[in-house]
């Protein structure tokens, strides 16, 4: 049962309850094991076999592992750093979170329709700060109550 | 009178008979807990026994081993639940 690339469960140690494949055989006793555990020795007595198995030459190196074992398990072998990193990302849900979600995604596309419409507008606004400057003149020689009607209406 | 130690019920009242012919209470301490498998009921080996003030304050190693189910199975009925992870 146990030979060129059978995939085992180990049961002993630290990395007990974890999948591998036999990538040598090296004694009687003692095989090559890589996979989801270490790459190292291990002995035949602490290997659980499976009935699956893959497609893997001898002394396989730990790339051709990795793509052997996500194109017939569909098993990703990752690094514990990026495993620590991926963990720590998810939120947690709260009461009104996405009606805030929602707002500010509104309020996030009408400032880029504004940023959008800026340039075009400031030729045009070139125009109205002369119209208004003569406006201003004008204002200011009338009274201050008419001046407040007038801000309003405009 | 009673040393004030002496009271707390982690000691055990002994009463013992010396020469002169008198029985005479003698406090002896009470031997802790060892930590033992959930299943088999054996003593689990590299933890120490402890109670449970320096437990909190000691280390992660002094407490289980570096095994899956360390400090709650024993090393054999560990790998009972490999065989059973295998053999699904």
């Amino acid at each position: 049962m146990l030979n060129l690339g059978r995939v085992c469960v180990k049961t002993a140690g630290r990395d007990a309850n974890l999948k591998c494949v036999i990538i040598e055989e090296i004694d009687e006793n003692f095989v090559m094991i890589d996979g989801l555990t270490r790459r190292k020795r291990c002995n035949k007595l602490h290997l659980e076999p499976t009935k699956d198995t893959l497609d893997v030459k001898k002394g396989a190196s730990h790339e051709d592992v990795v793509k052997a074992f996500k194109s017939d398990l569909n098993i990703e072998i990752i690094k514990k750093g990026e495993a620590k990193a991926e963990a720590a990302k998810p939120v947690k849900a709260k009461k009104g979170h996405d009606k805030m979600l929602a707002n500010q995604k509104e309020a996030a596309k009408e400032d880029k329709t504004e940023k959008k419409a800026k340039p075009a507008k400031k030729a045009v606004k070139k125009e109205k700060t002369a119209e208004a400057g003569e406006e201003a003149a004008a204002k200011e020689a009338k009274p201050k109550k008419t001046r407040a009607k007038k801000e309003k209406t405009e | 009178m009673v040393e004030g130690k002496f009271k707390s019920r982690t000691y055990r009242r002994v009463k013992t008979r010396i020469p002169g012919g008198k029985t005479v209470t003698h406090y002896s301490k009470r031997k802790l807990s060892v930590p033992k498998c959930a299943v088999c009921k054996e003593t689990l080996k590299g933890i120490k026994t402890m109670t449970a003030k320096t437990l909190k304050q000691a280390c992660k190693s002094e407490k289980k081993t570096n095994r899956p189910f360390g400090g709650y199975l024993c090393s054999t009925c560990a790998r009972k639940v490999a065989k059973n992870i295998a053999r699904q």
